[in-house]
C-alpha cells in the first residue's frame, strides 16, 4: 500500500517528532490527566516506528510488541487515572503544582 | 510523487499538527479530542504499513477505549481550561521544554537522517494479519503475552480499589 521507494527515515523522523511533541507535553502540562495524556502521545510515536521497522524488515516482530504496548498503555492509562481521582477527593485539585505534601513546610 | 505519497504526507501533517495541539491547547476535552484525531492519523498509517489488525486495534483500544476513559475522568473531576496554571503563563517553563524537545530531536533526526536506507519496497503476503500477529504474540511473545493478560488483571483490580470511596 505505501510507496514502495519511501524513505523509511521519513517515518522514523515522524516518529520522533511525535516522541518529542509528547515529551514537551509531559514537562510543560501542569494538568496531571493531560500529563498522562501527552505519555499516550509519546508510547502511540514509539508504536509507530515499530510498525515502521516491523513493515521495513518483513518482520512480524514490531507489530506483536505493538499488541503488548498497547496492553500496557491500557493498564497504565487506568490505573493512572484511579491514583488521580483518590488524589482529587483528597486535594479538589490535579495541578501537579500542588503537590507538594512531602515539601518542608518552613 | 506518486498517490500513497501524498496520502502519507496527509496523514504524517494531521498526526503533527494535532499532537501540537494535543499539547499546547488550555481546554482539557478538546485536547483529548486532538488526540483522537491523531491516533486516526495514525491508524491511517499503520493500513498504509500492512499493519492492518493493528490500525483497528489502535481505533478500538485508543480511541475507543483508552480515551474515553480520559475524557470520562475529565468530566467527572469537571476540570476546565482555566483551572490549572497552564504554561502559557510560565514563559522560562515553556522556552526550556522547546528548547529540550527541539534539540534533542534535532540530535537524534541528525543521526538518523545520516543512515543511508533504501525504500521500503515490497512487502510479504500475510504481513500484519490476524493470523500472524496471532502466531507473533503466542509463540514468539508467549511470556510476555501472558505478564500482559495478569497486569491487565492487576490493574483492573487495582483500579476499582485506589479509585473507591472510603466510606464504600
Amino acid at each position: 500500500m505505501i510507496a514502495p521507494g519511501l524513505n523509511p527515515q521519513t517515518v522514523v523522523l515522524l516518529s520522533l517528532a511525535m516522541f518529542f511533541i509528547g515529551a514537551y507535553g509531559v514537562v510543560t502540562r501542569r494538568n496531571a490527566i493531560l500529563m498522562l495524556v501527552s505519555v499516550e502521545l509519546m508510547l502511540n510515536a514509539v508504536n509507530l516506528a515499530l510498525v515502521g521497522f516491523s513493515r521495513l524488515h518483513n518482520d512480524m516482530t514490531g507489530q506483536g510488541l505493538v499488541v503488548i504496548v498497547m496492553a500496557v498503555a491500557a493498564a497504565e492509562a487506568a490505573l493512572g487515572l484511579a491514583i488521580l481521582i483518590a488524589y482529587y477527593r483528597l486535594r479538589r485539585t490535579v495541578d501537579i503544582e500542588e503537590a507538594r505534601a512531602l515539601e518542608d513546610p518552613a | 510523487m506518486t498517490g500513497a505519497d501524498i496520502l502519507f504526507l496527509i496523514l504524517a501533517g494531521m498526526a503533527i499538527g494535532s499532537s501540537l495541539l494535543v499539547v499546547t491547547v488550555d481546554d482539557p476535552v478538546q485536547a483529548v479530542m486532538s488526540l483522537i484525531v491523531t491516533f486516526f492519523a495514525l491508524a491511517g498509517i499503520f493500513v498504509m504499513l500492512d499493519a492492518h489488525f493493528l490500525a483497528a486495534a489502535q481505533i478500538i483500544v485508543y480511541a475507543g477505549a483508552i480515551l474515553v476513559l480520559v475524557t470520562f475522568v475529565i468530566m467527572l473531576l469537571d476540570l476546565r481550561a482555566g483551572d490549572i496554571k497552564t504554561p502559557t503563563k510560565n514563559v522560562t517553563g515553556r522556552f526550556l521544554g522547546i528548547a529540550a524537545a527541539v534539540s534533542t530531536f534535532a540530535l537524534v533526526a541528525s543521526k538518523i537522517l545520516s543512515i543511508r536506507m533504501d525504500g521500503f519496497g515490497e512487502s510479504t503476503e500475510g504481513l500484519g494479519t490476524v493470523e500472524e500477529i496471532a502466531r507473533t504474540i503466542i509463540v514468539d511473545f508467549t511470556l510476555p503475552f501472558e505478564a500482559a493478560s495478569v497486569l491487565l488483571l492487576v490493574a483492573t483490580i487495582g483500579a476499582v480499589w485506589i479509585a473507591r470511596r472510603d466510606d464504600a
